[in-house]
């Protein structure tokens, strides 16, 4: 798969960035509830992000409004150069199509398609001519490895293979971003593993990826950045330096040289 | 059973959507059920009573009184079968003249309008008593040019002298219809015909009602006549009698017309109901998979679920029929009053308790029978499974349909639409059924209306190519009368014609002959099948006739006319409208074969292009007392007949239409529904919600297109059906070989398909707002 | 008690010299605990003096004598290996005390900002043990992986801990 990672063309910003947020809020009820709260954040190309907190924390809500899929209630937000804020469902739908990758907690596929059929869909969306998805959606099975599995019903594949297809058609329009929401939940650790190595693979070949997430292991396992939510706000936006290379003494220690 | 009747109200009240396709479809179905059963009924109820009240006459005789004598004919009164008879009236048949419009008139002698048999109803005015008056008829406009009113003076002009009489009462006629179409009577006290007739040669007839034992069908009433015909001199008839059944069955023509295709379209309605609502429990079935299964874990036995599902549905039935059935009797009074009316009696009330309740009762059975066989698959749903699992399993099918558009390159929202119509294929039946026979009524409203549109706009067809019919009376030669008729400018053509009265071998009723001299085929007279006459001895047999005789192409029949025997041979079948469908036209060579002195005594008229008919008919009308002209009124009567068809098919095809969107409607918000996840995973990936709606449409197009292929050919067999009992019952046939042309198929499939876009807007306008966020965060 | 344990389950298993018992001992938990000579040499006297190990051949040079665990020592191993830990619970203590003191203290939000910076070094603390986790788990070292694992549950119930801290200290 090609490594460039596909930018966008309008620039509003000083700054590169990909995905700007600025002082967004979303309420519901009249201003009884606010699922997010003056959220401000800006994410880099190139960048893995987590955004962690635990339920009700607005890391769902937050994602939704990343991907067009909910409108706040102020603030402003800015993806890949296309202002959200104020945007038709259409010209949302348009943009989700183009500009941003789904990896869900179950998947999501659709159960009376095929698997290239599923991964086909947001590149038919795009007008893509079906030739044309199909050759790309058969290079990206191969890329994931489950290029055996192209005819089959996603009711007769593993999880793992099924998250597999999910990133494949998160990936055939070659987003800008990709938003996995608790990728590994709905399956066991080792795929999980397996799943979250391939997303760090393909971060590595410059994808810009949100995790959003409420396992701290998973927030802190992969990328470098965790920004943590609570109550609707952000509340810590830590760096973390991968690959350390950190001593074992440095990390634990047994006993305390007691006796 | 408290616990059933919670469970019932909790589920109606959030059901909202199902209730209301059960209510509304049942109220349509129930009110056309009524009306058409309702009708079918009482269509004859008030002819019927009039007659009972007037006691009327089985059958009335048509003598000749120069053949037999008063003293002759009250001596059958006695005869073994016969309740009542007479009294003998003397009658002949006069032409009127008012102002501009004339008409024979069968006037008959008659001293008060009561008596033991055949009385009269006077609607209007009173008895005849003096001089110069009479009673008439109630004229209709659609049937005579003359329609003397209440008040008027009318002129009866013979060959020697015209008397002027004034019109004092107008009278109720059960026997306006007879076998020969439709006549006139009026009434005079005694002694007036002597006065009227003066010295002229129209002959004096006796008119004779009886009243039998055993009259209640054709067969009995032939018996009847035998017995009385047996009793009188050979040759005392001058025609055949008139039966009362025939009475009845002319006085109710129109609605008897309709009532038969009410009747087809609310049978489609009732099977079409039942379709949707077997759909709509599937569906809630499907829905409620889960909740049936909780509900069996708590306690509920089978019986009771099924109970549960039963009851859901029989609620808004009740409520559909409950309105419906009134309404249907409403709606029937329409066509009821329409012959009360004529007859000056209260329109008989709609309201049969028998039919109502029944209808009502059928309905509500119908739609629990409809609910049954799902209802059972709800009963024997697994409780464990059912809450696991969520949702009644769920096949998927491979769509070759999508994936084959989509490999064409359709839209992506046309292509998934598409391929998810038969995902639940019991479900796609039902609705393509219910849709198809929405078609069916389409396309027969399409095809019908236009037929029979075309066949009225070719009067030459059915006999009518004449613009003026001219009646010869008195001592007014053959000769000078042609003379007078075509001296005329405005003439462009006749054909002088003579009507004679042909029994044939082994029927009752004598069928009318007419004869036609000159260039028929030129004139445009055409058969309907076969060709037309051309050589003595042929004949062109009205279609009603025909079937009747089980006459067909090149039968040989023997008919005795006026005592001689005549032998013919059928060459062509024709819509013969002005005789109602009977009879046989012959060459005037046939006639003349076997009585040579007989002469023409109506002429046919065809008038030049921009000739005023009501001119020339006062022109003509001046040169000759002896003449009476009136313009041929069959093409005039024609129009708002077809027109009234075509309001009546249009408002019972709209029902069936709304009953199949209802089912469009139904089997889209279920899959929309049931694929609330896939929805909602397709706009995350970017599918606009007009491109949702799109696909929902796309769904219900496709069920369009194959309830089209059922459809259509099954309101083509309607077409069939119908058209074939119009022609058995009136001797009328249309040629519907060319009705269903590319157009009009075009034409029906974008009716379909108006119909499954109406039925799947509301569901997919639903679909495509649907929230996102929450749907996939679960399962 | 886990050291005097650890070496005489080494010596259970063989024969072996002071500076051999500190290797292995330092080996089998990956370096997570250095040993001095010193301390080795303290618990292998006082476990012979308990009678649960014995030099092996000739008492020569204290480098080079081998030692192995008697059978009375076998005995002991096995009790102990059965015995249930029902030590109390390891806490922190630095920060905890921080915490108790800093929340009377508290000026200027700095208890607030040091909670903050805690938290950022035991995220990071999280990656480079789930790093490390893996790298044991490819090399097949699987005990030490679970060592690793260890490591990382407690830093995330110590990461817990101190949100817990934050969030009291909010309400305050």
């Amino acid at each position: 798969m090609a490594g460039s990672v596909h930018g966008g063309t309008e620039n509003t910003m000083t700054t590169n960035a990909l995905v700007q947020l600025t002082n967004v809020g979303r309420t519901y009820n009249n201003a009884a509830v606010a699922a997010l709260d003056g959220v401000s954040l800006t994410v880099e190309h190139g960048e893995f992000t987590a955004i962690m907190g635990p339920s009700g924390s607005g890391k769902s809500t937050l994602l939704n409004v990343v991907a067009g899929l909910d409108r706040p209630s102020s603030g402003r937000v800015v993806v890949d150069g296309i202002e959200l804020t104020g945007a038709s469902e259409t010209a949302l739908a348009r943009y989700r199509r183009t500009r941003i990758g789904f990896v869900f907690q179950f998947f999501n596929l659709l159960s009376n398609l095929t698997v290239i059929e599923n991964v086909m869909v947001p590149a038919q969306l795009a007008g893509t001519r079906p030739a044309a998805a199909r050759t790309q959606a058969r290079q990206l099975l191969h890329d994931l490895d489950i290029a055996s599995v192209e005819r089959s019903y996603p009711q007769n594949l593993s999880g793992g293979e099924r998250q597999r297809v999910a990133i494949a058609r998160a990936l055939i329009n070659k987003p800008a971003l990709v938003l996995a929401d608790e990728p590994t939940g709905a399956l066991d650790s080792r795929t999980g593993t397996q799943v979250m190595e391939l997303l760090d693979a393909l971060n590595q070949r410059g994808q810009t990826i949100l995790l959003v997430t409420h396992d701290v292991n998973l927030a802190t396992g992969h990328g470098r950045r965790v920004v943590s939510l609570r109550d609707g706000a952000i509340v810590d936006d830590a760096r973390i330096q991968p690959r350390r290379k950190a001593e074992p003494a440095e990390l634990v220690r047994l006993g305390a040289g007691e006796l | 059973m408290g616990a059933i009747l919670t469970q019932v109200r909790a589920a109606l009240l959030r059901r909202r959507a199902q209730w209301t396709i059960v209510a509304s479809t049942t109220l349509l179905a129930a009110a056309v059920a009524t009306l058409s059963l309702t009708l079918v009924v009482r269509d004859n109820q008030p002819w019927d009573d009039a007659f009972a009240s007037a006691n009327g006459p089985h059958l009335v005789f048509h003598l000749d009184a120069s053949r037999v004598t008063a003293d002759q004919l009250a001596a059958t009164t006695s005869l073994p079968g016969v309740t009542a008879a007479g009294p003998v009236r003397p009658a002949a048949t006069v032409t009127f003249q008012k102002g501009k419009a004339n008409g024979p008139i069968q006037v008959i002698e008659r001293g008060n309008p009561g008596g033991n048999v055949d009385r009269l109803a006077l609607l209007a005015g009173r008895w005849p008593q003096g001089d110069d008056e009479m009673a008439v008829a109630k004229g209709d406009p659609g049937l005579s040019t003359l329609v003397p009113q209440l008040g008027d003076s009318i002129q009866a002009v013979t060959s020697s002298h015209t008397t002027t009489l004034k019109v004092v009462g107008v009278v109720s006629d059960l026997a306006a219809f007879n076998n020969q179409g439709a006549t006139m009577r009026a009434w005079v006290r005694d002694g007036e015909l002597a006065k009227i007739l003066g010295g002229s040669d129209i002959r004096l007839g006796y008119e004779m009602p009886y009243r039998f034992q055993h009259a209640a069908t054709d067969a009995e009433l032939a018996a009847d006549r035998r017995v009385v015909e047996n009793a009188l001199p050979s040759g005392a008839e001058v025609q055949a009698p008139t039966s009362w059944l025939e009475m009845r069955a002319g006085f109710n023509w129109l609605v008897t017309a309709v009532g038969g295709i009410i009747f087809a379209f609310s049978a489609f309605a009732l099977i079409a109901v039942v379709l949707v609502v077997a759909s709509v429990v599937a569906g809630m079935v499907i829905a409620g998979y889960r909740e049936f299964g909780i509900a069996k874990a708590l306690g509920f036995t089978p019986a009771e679920v099924v109970a549960i599902v039963t009851g859901q549905m029989a609620v808004p039935a009740i409520a559909g029929s409950v309105v419906g059935v009134p309404l249907g009797a409403l709606a029937s009074t329409y066509f009821l009053g329409a012959t009360s009316a004529d007859l000056k009696l209260p329109v008989p009330s709609p309201v049969d308790p028998l039919i109502d309740v029944g209808v009502l009762i059928g309905v509500i059975v119908l739609v629990a029978l409809a609910a049954l066989v799902p209802a059972l698959q709800a009963a024997r749903a697994d409780a464990i499974r059912a809450i696991t699992l969520g949702s009644s399993p769920r096949a998927s099918r491979r769509s070759w349909l999508g994936s084959f558009l989509l490999r064409l390159g359709a839209a992506p929202a046309v292509g998934l639409g598409a391929g998810d119509a038969f995902a639940r294929p019991i479900r796609a039946s039902l609705t393509v059924v219910a849709l198809g026979i929405g078609i069916a009524t389409l396309t027969f409203a399409f095809t019908f209306g236009p037929s029979l549109q075309r066949v009225i706009d070719d009067p030459a067809s059915y006999g009518a190519a004449q613009d003026a019919n001219v009646v010869r009376y008195g001592n007014l030669s053959d000769t000078e009368a042609t003379s007078l008729i075509t001296a005329d400018s405005g003439t462009k053509a006749v054909i002088a014609t003579r009507q004679l009265p042909a029994s044939v071998t082994g029927k009752a009723n004598a069928e009318p002959l007419t004869a036609m001299r000159g260039d028929t085929a030129a004139f445009g007279y055409r058969p309907a099948s076969g060709r037309w006459f051309s050589a003595p001895g042929e004949t062109v047999a009205g279609l009603l006739t025909a079937r009747e005789a089980h006459l067909r192409l090149g039968d040989s029949v023997a008919v005795n006319v006026g005592g001689h025997e005549l032998r013919l041979r059928v060459v062509g079948l024709m819509n013969d409208q002005p005789n109602a469908g009977r009879g046989f036209r012959v060459d005037w060579q046939t006639l003349m074969g076997i009585l040579p002195t007989e002469t023409p005594d109506v002429y046919l008229v065809q008038l030049r292009a921009g000739t005023d008919v009501a001119a020339y008919t006062a022109r003509l009308a001046a040169k000759s007392s002896q003449l009476g002209v009136q313009e041929d009124i069959n093409k005039t009567y024609a129009q708002p007949f077809v027109a009234f068809i075509n309001v009546i098919i249009g408002g019972l095809t709209l029902v069936l239409a709304l009953i199949a969107a209802a089912g469009v409607f139904n089997a889209t918000l279920l899959a929309t529904r049931e694929r609330v996840h896939d929805i909602a995973t397709l706009k995350s990936l970017g599918m606009t919600p007009a491109q949702i709606a799109a696909m929902a449409a796309a769904s219900s197009c496709v069920v369009a297109v194959v309830a089209a292929m059922v459809g259509i050919p099954i309101g083509v067999w309607l077409l069939g059906v119908i058209t074939a009992t119009m022609g058995d019952l009136y001797g009328f046939m249309f040629d519907i070989s060319g009705s269903l042309n590319p157009i009009t198929i075009l034409l029906v499939i974008a009716g379909a398909f108006a119909v499954a876009l109406a039925g799947a807007a509301m569901p997919a306008r639903w679909a495509a707002a649907t929230p996102v966020a929450q749907v996939l965060r679960s399962e | 008690m886990s050291l005097r344990f650890g070496l005489l389950g080494l010596l259970a298993a063989e024969s072996l010299h002071g500076y051999e018992i500190k290797q292995r001992f330092e080996d089998m938990l990956g370096g997570t605990w250095e040993l001095n000579i010193g301390s080795v040499y303290q618990a292998l006297q006082r476990l012979e003096r308990d009678g649960l190990v014995e030099p092996v051949g000739d008492r020569g040079d204290r480098g080079k004598q081998l030692f192995r665990a008697t059978s009375a020592g076998e005995a002991a191993l096995a009790e102990w290996l059965e015995g249930v830990d029902e030590e109390p619970q390891l806490l922190r203590e630095e920060i905890y005390i921080k915490v108790v003191l800093g929340a009377r203290r508290n000026q200027n939000g700095a208890m607030g900002r040091l909670l903050k910076r805690q938290r950022h070094a035991y995220l990071q603390r999280l990656r480079d043990l789930a790093d490390s986790e893996k790298e044991a788990q490819a090399r097949g070292r699987t005990e030490l992986a679970l060592l690793f694992k260890g490591g990382r549950l407690h830093t995330e119930a110590d990461l817990k801990w101190l949100e817990a801290c934050m969030e009291e200290l909010k309400t305050r």
